[in-house]
C-alpha cells in the first residue's frame, strides 16, 4: 500500500513537473484491486478550468499525417491531453476520410518507448554512447558548429510550406550547404510529367472517371504517390453501373495487381517496350489525332521499329493479351495510364514512364483523368548531391554533417558508401525522434517532436494547404524541428532568421498570411486561420487542366525506348535472378519499424507477421533446391541477405523480391534483428536522366542457406477449399449469365430458405435498434488500415512473433486473403473477416456462465468480467475470430499512454472479440438523445467503417429499411459467410467482388 | 480470523449456483450478513430463477449482501470515509450555505464524469468573498498559488470495466441524492450506497431503464 501511495505521489509529481498537470486533470491512478490490498484511488482535479477540456468528453483536432508526402488530412481524437485515436478528416481533398495503417500508427511513433528523451550527447569516437543534456547545452553547442570555417552540410528530408521556407533561411543565412534526401522519392515520374507534359510536379489522376486503367507497376493502392486519394478514386470506379476495368504490367503481382482484372506479368525491364507497343496499335487507329500531325509523327517514328510480335517476344506476353488490351483501351471513353513504383526505379525508368504519358496523351486523357494543372508537388531528391557529399565527407572537408528527418545510413544503398564516410565527419548533428542508424553515430542528438505534436505546413497538391497543428503536449523533453533552428540561429546571433519570428509558429502564421493574401478574400487574418485550423487546411477549389497547352518537349522523344538492363560490371555469371526491393503498406521505407501494431498485423499478400521474406516463384524455388522453410541466401557483390522465403506463384520467375524496410539494427526494440536490410544488395546506379537510386537495378543469385526459419503466417490455408467464403463474380466472358446467377444464388435468396426452416435458437425481437454491417469485397483492397484502426481504438494487445507463431494474435479483425476461385487466371480475393454477429450464434449457448449473449440491438456481445476463460465459444464459433487472452499484456510506457480510456483491457484467461465499436455505438445514442432525436444513418461509424479508404465497409441499423447497410443487404450481390451451411444469420452482408473476364 | 471468514464467504458464493439458488440459500446468506442493512427484495430472487442469458445478474452479483464490508475492501463498501486532503465540509457549503451541486461539479451534465472542481473553482469564491482565514483555507491557497492539484482521496470507485455516466443519469432525472445519499447533511463525504452491480440493476428495473450488460460494462 505504501509503495503504491509512493507511485501515485511520484507520478503527480512527475506530472506537474512537465506541466502537465493542467490538461491531465483528474487522471485516478488505479491501484491494485486484490484480497488484503488497498484499492483506495486518488482523484486530481485540474487547477484551472479549461471549457475544451472536460474529464471524460473528447477534443479532435484536424492536422495533417505526416508519415508519408501525400499530406492526408487527419483528426486526432484527445482523451484527458492525450492523443489516443488518429481518423480521416472528411473535409480534406486528399483522403476524404480515409487513413491508412501507417497514418494510424504515428500515434504509436508518438508513444513509442523507444524515443529519444531529452536532448543528448557523445564523444567523437564513442559511438551510441550517449550523455544526456539539458537543452540550453545542446542549443550552445549546435551554436558553436555554426561558427566554425569547416563546410557544414544539412541533409535534410525535402519539405514544402513554411518548414521549407525557414531550412532555407537557415542554410542560406548561416552558410550551410542543403542537401535534400528522400528515400520514397518520386523523381522519375517529375522527370517525365515535366519531358511530356511540361509540369513541374507529377499530374494528378481522377481514376474515378476512368473506364479502363493500364497500370505500370504503380502500386497506387498501396504506397505510390498517395495511396488514400487513389484507393477512394479506383474504389468509386469500381463501383459504376459498368466498373473500371484494371490491366496491371508489373513482374510481382502487388496489393494493386491483386486488385486487377488482368495481370500482365511482363519480363522485368520490359514494360516500357509494351507501353511503345500498345500507344504504336493506339496511333495506327487513328488515336491522337487532336494533337496535331507533328506530335504524332514523331510519336509514330519513336515505335517505328516496334511490331507486335518482337514485343511478345522480349515481353513474354502473348500476342493476343497486347491487342486485347490496346482495343479496351481504344474503346474507353476515359482511361488512365499509370507508370511508377518499382518500375520507376530501374536503371532507365524513363522510356517507359514516358511512353506510359504519351499513351494518355493520344488517349485524349490529358484534361480529363490526368490532371495537369494541379500537380503533386514533387519530392525530388538528386542523389549526385549526396554522391558528392560522401566523396566530400571521405576526403575529410565536411566539419558538421546536420541530419533531418532521414536517417539514410539505412535506406541509401550501402554499396554508394555513406557509411565509411560518415565515420569521417568530426560532428554529426542528429535531428531526430528517433535512434535510427545515422543517429547513433552522432555526437549531438536534439530530438524533434513527431507530426502530432508540432506545427507545420505543407502543399502536397496544387491548391491543397494542409496545416498541422499539435494535437498534445510533448510526451517527452523534445522540441519541434523549426523552433530548434530558430533557437540555434538565434544563440548564434542571427536574429533575421525566420523574418525575426521568435519561435516556428510565428513563422508560420506569417506564411499563411501569403495563402491569406492570395486566398481569403473577405476574411480577416485571423478568421482565415481559424476557419483554415478548423478544417485542417485551406482548401482551393478544384482546378481543371486545360489540354490544348501541354506539347511535350523535344527531349521526350530523343530518349532511347529500349527494355532496362540489369546488373552491372561487378556482377557474377551464376547472378541472374532480378533483385525487386519494394516499398510495402507495412515497413514503408522502414521509418515505421518500430511500431508493433504495423509489424503484427500481417502483410496482406504473404499474410507474413513481424518476420522478413524474400519472396520467389517455386519453379526459381525448385531450380534453386530450395523449400518452403529454408533460409535463402540472396547475394550479390555488395552483400548477401538471409531470409525466410515465400513461395508465390505471382512472380515472375526470374524476379526475387524483398520488402523494404527490415533489418535495422538500431531504432528500437521492436524494428532490431528482423531479417536483413535490402538496402545492402543495391548497387551504387542511378537512374539515367533521373539521378535516383535504381532501386531494382540488381541482380543477384540465390541458395538454400543454414538452417531453417519457418515464418510467421497468420493464415493456414491459401485456398477456401470450396466453401465460397469469398465470392466473385465476372462480368463478360462466356459464362457471364453464370455470372449473375452465381450472385443471385447465394445472395439473399439462400438466406431467405434458412429463415423459414424450424429454428433451434429462440428468435429474439429487436425493438429499438439492430445493428449490421455490409462489406463491399469489391472495394476492399486488402490495405489493413481497418485492421490497424481496430488495434487502435480497442486496445488489442500485440503479442509479439512468438506467440503469434502459436495461432494466438488478438487481432478481432483480420484480412484473409485467397488464391483460388474456379478456372480464372488471377484470382486473389482479400476479405475483412471479423465476428459475425450471429443471430442464431453457436457462441452463446455453450457459454457455461453467460458471458457471451444476443443482445436487443442484436449484437453478439462479451462480458468480460463474466468470462471465465473456458474457450467454449472459441470452439465453437464457425469463423474463427474470438480471441483468448493467453497472456497478461505488457504495454511498454508510455505505449499505456494510447489506450481508448473508453474500452476496457481485458486481463489474462477473457475471451474476446468485435464489439462493433459498442462503445462508439454509446456515444452515438447519447449524443443523438443529447439533441432529442433518434441516431442518423451513417452517423456511427465503427473504427473499421470510419478508416477505410475505399469505403469498401458500411455499418448501420438494420431496422431502418432506409438506412444505407440496409440496402446493401438487400442488392443482389449480398450473401453471407456459412449462412446456406450453417443457419447462423449472421448481421454482417458480404457483397462478393465483381471482376471482367481475364483478356 | 478474517482471512477464515472471507474464506467461508467466498466459499458460499462459489457454491451459491450450483445449489440450485433456492431462496433458502439466500435467506441464509442474508442470515450470515445479517449484520449489515442488506437491501434484498423479492425482486432479486425472482430474477435469480429468469434466465441470466438475457443480460441478466447472476446471483453472485446480486446487492443482497455488501460483501466487501467483510472482505478487505473497506474502500468499496457502504460507511467509506477516508480522510480528504483538505476537510472540506459539504455540510457547510450544501446544507448551511445551500450552494446547488452543479455549481461546483459543473461538468456532470456535460460528461460521464461528475468532476471534482478544479482548484480555480474553490479560489473563485475564496479569494473573493470569504475573508475568514482558517488551516484548511491556507492549505487550499498554498495548493493555487503552487500550481498544484489536490490529490483528493475517491469515494465513490468503480471498477474499470464499469461505464457509467453521470450525464445520461442527472438528464433522466435522477438526483444527485440517490446514490450519493444526504450529502448535505455529510462532515465528511462517504459511501452511501454499495454501487454494486444489483443496487443499479435494482433501479433500472424500477424506472424501465435499460438493463443489457453492454450499456454499464465495457
Amino acid at each position: 500500500m505504501d509503495v503504491k501511495k509512493e507511485q501515485t505521489n511520484q507520478e503527480s509529481s512527475g506530472i506537474s513537473r512537465r506541466g502537465f498537470l493542467k490538461i491531465l486533470g483528474q487522471s485516478s491512478v488505479v491501484g491494485a484491486v486484490g484480497c488484503g490490498k488497498s484499492s483506495a484511488q486518488k482523484i486530481f482535479p485540474y487547477v484551472k478550468a479549461d471549457e475544451d477540456q472536460v474529464k471524460g468528453v473528447a477534443v479532435w483536432y484536424n492536422t495533417t499525417c505526416t508519415e508519408c508526402d501525400a499530406g492526408c488530412g487527419i483528426q486526432a481524437r484527445t482523451r484527458e491531453g492525450r492523443t489516443v485515436k488518429i481518423e480521416g478528416n472528411p473535409l480534406s481533398p486528399i483522403n476524404r476520410g480515409g487513413v491508412c495503417a501507417i497514418g494510424h500508427s504515428a500515434l504509436q511513433n508518438t508513444y513509442d518507448p523507444d524515443r529519444i528523451r531529452q536532448p543528448l550527447s557523445a564523444k567523437l569516437g564513442e559511438a551510441g554512447n550517449f550523455t544526456p543534456t539539458t537543452w540550453d547545452d545542446a542549443i550552445t553547442k549546435f551554436a558553436e558548429r555554426l561558427g566554425r570555417k569547416g563546410k557544414r552540410v544539412f541533409l535534410g528530408h525535402p519539405r514544402s510550406g513554411a518548414l521549407a521556407g525557414l531550412i532555407n533561411d537557415f542554410c542560406g543565412g548561416l552558410k550551410t550547404e542543403f542537401v535534400a534526401y528522400n528515400p520514397t522519392n518520386t523523381s522519375a515520374e517529375q522527370k517525365a510529367a515535366e519531358l511530356v507534359y511540361g509540369t513541374s510536379g507529377v499530374p494528378t489522376y481522377s481514376l474515378e472517371k476512368a473506364d479502363v486503367i493500364m497500370n505500370f507497376g504503380a502500386d497506387f493502392l498501396e504506397t505510390w504517390m498517395s495511396p488514400c486519394e487513389y484507393a477512394r478514386g479506383w474504389s468509386e470506379a469500381r463501383r459504376k453501373d459498368h466498373p473500371v476495368r484494371v490491366i496491371h504490367v508489373e513482374p510481382r503481382l502487388s496489393l494493386t495487381g491483386a486488385s486487377a482484372d488482368t495481370w500482365l506479368m511482363a519480363n522485368p525491364g520490359t514494360e516500357a517496350r509494351l507501353a511503345l507497343a500498345v500507344l504504336k496499335l493506339l496511333v495506327e487507329r487513328g488515336k491522337g489525332s487532336n494533337l496535331g500531325a507533328d506530335v504524332v509523327s514523331r510519336i509514330k517514328s519513336i515505335t517505328n521499329d516496334i511490331s507486335v510480335e518482337k514485343v511478345s517476344a522480349e515481353t513474354g506476353i502473348g500476342q493476343d493479351k497486347i491487342l486485347v488490351a490496346a482495343n479496351y483501351l481504344f474503346d474507353a471513353k476515359a482511361s488512365v495510364v499509370l507508370a511508377g513504383g518499382s518500375a520507376a526505379t530501374t536503371a532507365t525508368p524513363l522510356p517507359l514512364l514516358v511512353a506510359a504519358n504519351f499513351l494518355n496523351l493520344v488517349l485524349g486523357n490529358v484534361g480529363s483523368t490526368v490532371n495537369v494543372a494541379a500537380t503533386r508537388n514533387a519530392s525530388t531528391t538528386d542523389i549526385s548531391a549526396v554522391k558528392k557529399l560522401i566523396e566530400e565527407m571521405n576526403n575529410g572537408d565536411i566539419d558538421t554533417l546536420i541530419v533531418d528527418g532521414t536517417n539514410p545510413l539505412f535506406n541509401l544503398p550501402s554499396s554508394l558508401g555513406f557509411e565509411y564516410g560518415l565515420k569521417k565527419v568530426p560532428m554529426i548533428v542528429s535531428l531526430s525522434s528517433q535512434i535510427d542508424e545515422t543517429t547513433y553515430l552522432a555526437q549531438l542528438v536534439l530530438p524533434t517532436n513527431t507530426g502530432l505534436e508540432s506545427w507545420g505546413d505543407s502543399e502536397p497538391k496544387t491548391g491543397v494547404f494542409a496545416l498541422s497543428q499539435p494535437t498534445m503536449k510533448p510526451v517527452f523533453d523534445t522540441r519541434s524541428l523549426g523552433d530548434i533552428l530558430i533557437q540555434t540561429a538565434r544563440r548564434f546571433g542571427n536574429k533575421e532568421i525566420a523574418k525575426g519570428h521568435e519561435d516556428f509558429l510565428g513563422a508560420l502564421k506569417e506564411h499563411w498570411a501569403g495563402i491569406h493574401a492570395k486566398h481569403g478574400a473577405g476574411k480577416t487574418f485571423d478568421a482565415f486561420w481559424q476557419e483554415s485550423l478548423a478544417n485542417g487546411g485551406y482548401f482551393a477549389a478544384k482546378i481543371s487542366s486545360d489540354a490544348a497547352s501541354v506539347k511535350p518537349k523535344d527531349a521526350a522523344f530523343g530518349i532511347k525506348f529500349t527494355a532496362s538492363k540489369f546488373g552491372d560490371d561487378k556482377t557474377a555469371s551464376d547472378e541472374k535472378l532480378v533483385l525487386m526491393p519494394y516499398p510495402s503498406v507495412r515497413s514503408f521505407d522502414g521509418r515505421s519499424a518500430n511500431r508493433p501494431w504495423l509489424l503484427e498485423v500481417p502483410d496482406p499478400m504473404s499474410q507474413i507477421s513481424w518476420d522478413a521474406w524474400v519472396e520467389m516463384h517455386p519453379d526459381t524455388a525448385k531450380k534453386h533446391n530450395i523449400d518452403k522453410d529454408d533460409v535463402v541466401t540472396v547475394r550479390n557483390h555488395y552483400g548477401e541477405l538471409n531470409l525466410g522465403v515465400v513461395l508465390s506463384p505471382y512472380i515472375h520467375p526470374g524476379v526475387v523480391a524483398v520488402p523494404i524496410g527490415h533489418g535495422h539494427t538500431q531504432y528500437g526494440r521492436f524494428a532490431q534483428g528482423n531479417g536483413g536490410n535490402v538496402m545492402q544488395l543495391i548497387p551504387p546506379t542511378l537512374t539515367e536522366g533521373v539521378g535516383s537510386v535504381a532501386l531494382m537495378s540488381a541482380l543477384v543469385s540465390v541458395r538454400r542457406g543454414r538452417g531453417k526459419l519457418e515464418l510467421v503466417k497468420t493464415q493456414g490455408s491459401d485456398s477456401q477449399l470450396g466453401r465460397e467464403l469469398a465470392r466473385v463474380s465476372y462480368i463478360g466472358g462466356a459464362d457471364a449469365a453464370h455470372g449473375e446467377e452465381h450472385g443471385e444464388g447465394h445472395g439473399s435468396g439462400h438466406g431467405a430458405e434458412h429463415h423459414e426452416a424450424k429454428q433451434m435458437y429462440v428468435q429474439r425481437p429487436h425493438p429499438h435498434h439492430k445493428w449490421g454491417m455490409a462489406v463491399d469485397l469489391a472495394a476492399c483492397t486488402g490495405c489493413s488500415a481497418c485492421v490497424v484502426a481496430c488495434y487502435a481504438e480497442n486496445n488489442i494487445p500485440v503479442v509479439g512473433r512468438k506467440t503469434v507463431a502459436q495461432g494466438r494474435e488478438m487481432s478481432w479483425l483480420k484480412i484473409d486473403r485467397y488464391f483460388d476461385h474456379e478456372a480464372e487466371e488471377l484470382h486473389v480475393s482479400f476479405m475483412p473477416m471479423m465476428c459475425q454477429h450471429c443471430n442464431n450464434a453457436p457462441c452463446e449457448p455453450v457459454c457455461p456462465v453467460y458471458a457471451t449473449y444476443h443482445n436487443e440491438e442484436g449484437m453478439n456481445v462479451m462480458v468480460y468480467n463474466r468470462c471465465v476463460g473456458t474457450r467454449y465459444c472459441s470452439n465453437n464459433c464457425s469463423y474463427k475470430v474470438r480471441r483468448f487472452n493467453w497472456l497478461e499484456v505488457d504495454w511498454p510506457e508510455p505505449l499505456t499512454w494510447q489506450l481508448n480510456p473508453d474500452v476496457t483491457p481485458r486481463g489474462v484467461g477473457v475471451m474476446e472479440k468485435c464489439t462493433f465499436c459498442i462503445q462508439r455505438i454509446q456515444e452515438g445514442k447519447d449524443s443523438a438523445k443529447d439533441l432529442g432525436r433518434e441516431v442518423l444513418d451513417g452517423e456511427i461509424k465503427p473504427a473499421c467503417v470510419q478508416s477505410c479508404p475505399t469505403q469498401a465497409l458500411t455499418f448501420g441499423d438494420l431496422n431502418d429499411p432506409e438506412s444505407a447497410v440496409s440496402k446493401l443487404a438487400k442488392s443482389s450481390r449480398a450473401y453471407k459467410v456459412l449462412d446456406h451451411h450453417l443457419n447462423t444469420q449472421p448481421s454482417i452482408s458480404y457483397l462478393n467482388d465483381v471482376k471482367y473476364k481475364e483478356v | 480470523m478474517k482471512s477464515l471468514f472471507r474464506f467461508t464467504v467466498y466459499t458460499l458464493f462459489a457454491f451459491l449456483p450450483l445449489l440450485g439458488a433456492t431462496s433458502s440459500v439466500v435467506a441464509e446468506g442474508g442470515t450470515v450478513e445479517s449484520s449489515t442493512s442488506t437491501t434484498a427484495t423479492s425482486s432479486d430472487l425472482d430474477v435469480r430463477a429468469g434466465i441470466w442469458n438475457d443480460g441478466q445478474a447472476a446471483p453472485w452479483d446480486l446487492n443482497i449482501i455488501d460483501h466487501y464490508r467483510y472482505s478487505g475492501f473497506p474502500e468499496r463498501a457502504r460507511g467509506y470515509k477516508p480522510e480528504q486532503p483538505i476537510p472540506f465540509s459539504h455540510k457547510l457549503h450544501v446544507g448551511d450555505l445551500k450552494m446547488e451541486c452543479q455549481f461546483c461539479h459543473w461538468t456532470v451534465t456535460k460528461a460521464s464524469f461528475a468532476a471534482i472542481p478544479e482548484v480555480e473553482t474553490c479560489m473563485g469564491c475564496h479569494s473573493q468573498l470569504v475573508i475568514k482565514q482558517s488551516e484548511p483555507l491556507t492549505k487550499l491557497k498554498e495548493y493555487w498559488s503552487n500550481n498544484e492539484s489536490i490529490p483528493w482521496e475517491k469515494v465513490h470507485v468503480m471498477p474499470d470495466h464499469v461505464r457509467f455516466n453521470h450525464k445520461r443519469h442527472v438528464k433522466a432525472g435522477v438526483s444527485c441524492q440517490e446514490c450519493h445519499g444526504q450529502i448535505p447533511q455529510m462532515e465528511v463525504v462517504e459511501r452511501a450506497s454499495s454501487m454494486k452491480m444489483g443496487w443499479c440493476l435494482d433501479c433500472h428495473r424500477q424506472r424501465g431503464a435499460s438493463i443489457d450488460c453492454w450499456t454499464c460494462h465495457k
